[in-house]
């Protein structure tokens, strides 16, 4: 095995585990890999670090999978990603430059507003949260840690315990939530 | 009225940890209580809310981890290119042997025009200012703008002609259901597209103000797709950060392209947003004395008698950096 491809496996491993410090390692390695994909694709130098930054966060999100694997190498991964989140961004852009300006007036593209407007709301909520709540929260549903991890970092005695306290945490939010609307408010 | 179990039972389910037999149970169920689906979809919103909340928490951590990155690197390339200056000058009097009393003072010299050339790597053609016109008295609300915290600027760019006020209030302020405190006389103007990089409360995430921006401001009037003058303008805020700051949020904003001018030169401004959860104020620091100085690649806002540097990505978390480098104070003093 190379250096190269070692230094990869380490940094897998090392998102695998939960450390975000090594998507700033794959930054510093990758950096010109990826700026020269993105310029030369016709991105600016400001595309280079949102593509970039989506592309890592695409990786986070697809490795903290339990049944990922890579397949390939961890550049060519990458670079595919940062490929498609360029190839997505332009056209994003070429789109909005072509379309017809009172076209806003007549469609709303994203999220649904009713979809926003949850979200938003349980976001809020969410806000209210003490840290330690929106920690395993976080921790659970996006990070994808288990709860064995999460009792380590957060110094519970065992797994079961955080797993208490996640539910506890979802029936706190649930609560401000519902200081100010009803379940059937999200019924759509 | 559903019990604890029923409630966990419903979480399970979301995360596919449910038995088989407990999942075709439950969906029968589902299928005949209006209640029990009700539950579930706000359960199904809590799960999906808390996965866009870290998200956009990877996102701020990346923002700040990479932005310092960055300015390392600058930093270093600063310290390379300053030591091969250093270097070259230092061989240069080597070479040409400028040792004796006339040829050290040749050399002397020569190391100004060095160091003067060094400056010049801020040419004062490079060196651009911009200000903008506004009747300070229509803006009652800039007597505050002095005791903000730098830390909640950020850049702004628009067209030449674009109103700074009424592009916050037409992409904005709906959106951050934000009254604004600004004269009625102000006309909406288009053509900016509006990068909302780390706001706390927002409340859209579509690409242009969508029905809910109406729905959530009324009282701020002048929503953008209702006013035909506004239509033109493109509107893409990015997902939601959750604040770093209880009081502020932060905005860049960026002219258009449009086929005429693919790169507009728009001059830049800065605004600053004082909020709380629900109510926002801006703050347009370029309608009196507050300036944004373009010097060598980076803006500067000269603000109370203070320089400080604008990152080209605007972090809530850090103060913005005094400038306190006597060579960039004195070229940032002769530009204003």
């Amino acid at each position: 095995m190379t250096d190269h491809s070692q230094q990869d496996q380490q940094i897998v491993a090392r998102i695998q585990m939960g450390d975000k410090e090594s998507l700033v390692e794959l930054y510093r390695s990758y950096n010109g890999m990826i700026s020269q994909l993105v310029l030369g694709m016709g991105g600016s130098q400001d595309d280079v670090d949102d593509v970039f930054q989506e592309s890592l966060i695409a990786i986070w999100e697809n490795m903290r999978k339990p049944d990922f694997t890579l397949s390939s190498k961890l550049s060519t991964y990458l670079y595919s990603i940062a490929k498609n989140q360029c190839m997505r961004l332009l056209d994003k852009r070429k789109r909005t430059q072509n379309e017809d300006p009172l076209e806003h007036t007549r469609k709303v593209e994203g999220p649904t507003p009713d979809k926003a407007m949850d979200e938003s709301l349980v976001r809020k909520a969410l806000q209210q949260l003490g840290d330690l709540c929106r920690s395993i929260l976080i921790m659970y549903y996006y990070d994808g840690f288990d709860m064995k991890n999460i009792a380590k970092a957060h110094h519970f005695t065992n797994a079961n315990v955080a797993k208490s306290k996640k539910y506890q945490c979802l029936k706190q939010l649930e609560g401000l939530v519902k200081q100010k609307y009803s379940a059937s408010d999200f019924l759509r | 009225m559903m019990n604890d179990a029923q409630h966990r039972q419903l979480y399970d389910y979301l995360e596919g940890s449910l038995s088989e037999e407990d999942r075709v149970a439950l969906e029968r169920e589902l299928e005949s209580s209006e209640e029990l689906r009700a539950e579930l979809a706000l359960k199904k919103a809590i799960m999906e809310a808390i996965q866009e909340e870290g998200r956009d928490e990877l996102r701020g951590f990346l923002q700040e981890r990479l932005f310092e990155e960055s300015t390392d690197k600058q930093t270093g390339l600063w310290l390379v290119a300053a030591a091969t200056v250093a270097t070259l000058i230092v061989s240069t009097l080597i070479i040409s042997g400028q040792f004796g009393q006339g040829g050290f003072l040749k050399s002397k010299a020569m190391v100004d025009s060095e160091m003067a050339n060094q400056d010049s790597d801020l040419p004062p053609s490079r060196v651009k200012k911009y200000r903008r016109k506004y009747e300070p008295s229509a803006l009652s609300e800039l007597d505050s703008v002095s005791i903000l915290d730098p830390a909640a600027v950020a850049i702004m760019e628009v067209p030449a002609e674009a109103n700074d006020l009424d592009i916050a209030e037409n992409h904005g302020a709906p959106d951050m259901n934000m009254p604004i405190s600004m004269a009625d006389d102000i006309q909406p103007m288009g053509y900016a597209r509006v990068k909302i990089i780390d706001l706390g409360y927002t409340e859209i995430e579509s690409e242009r103000p969508s029905s809910t921006a109406k729905r959530a401001a009324p009282a701020a009037g002048r929503v953008a797709a209702a006013e035909p003058s506004v239509a033109d303008t493109v509107v893409r805020s990015q997902p939601l950060q959750r604040a770093r700051s209880d009081r502020y949020a932060k905005v860049e904003f960026f002219s258009t392209p449009s086929s005429d001018d693919p790169k507009p030169s728009a001059p830049p401004s800065v605004m600053l947003i004082e909020g709380t959860e629900r109510t926002y104020h801006i703050f347009n620091t370029m309608a009196e004395n507050y300036l944004v100085i373009f010097l060598n690649g980076t803006y500067y806002l000269s603000m109370n008698n203070e320089y400080y540097a604008l990152p080209a990505k605007t972090n809530t978390q850090k103060p913005l950096a005094k400038v306190e480098d006597a060579r960039i104070l004195s070229l940032l003093e002769q530009s204003e």
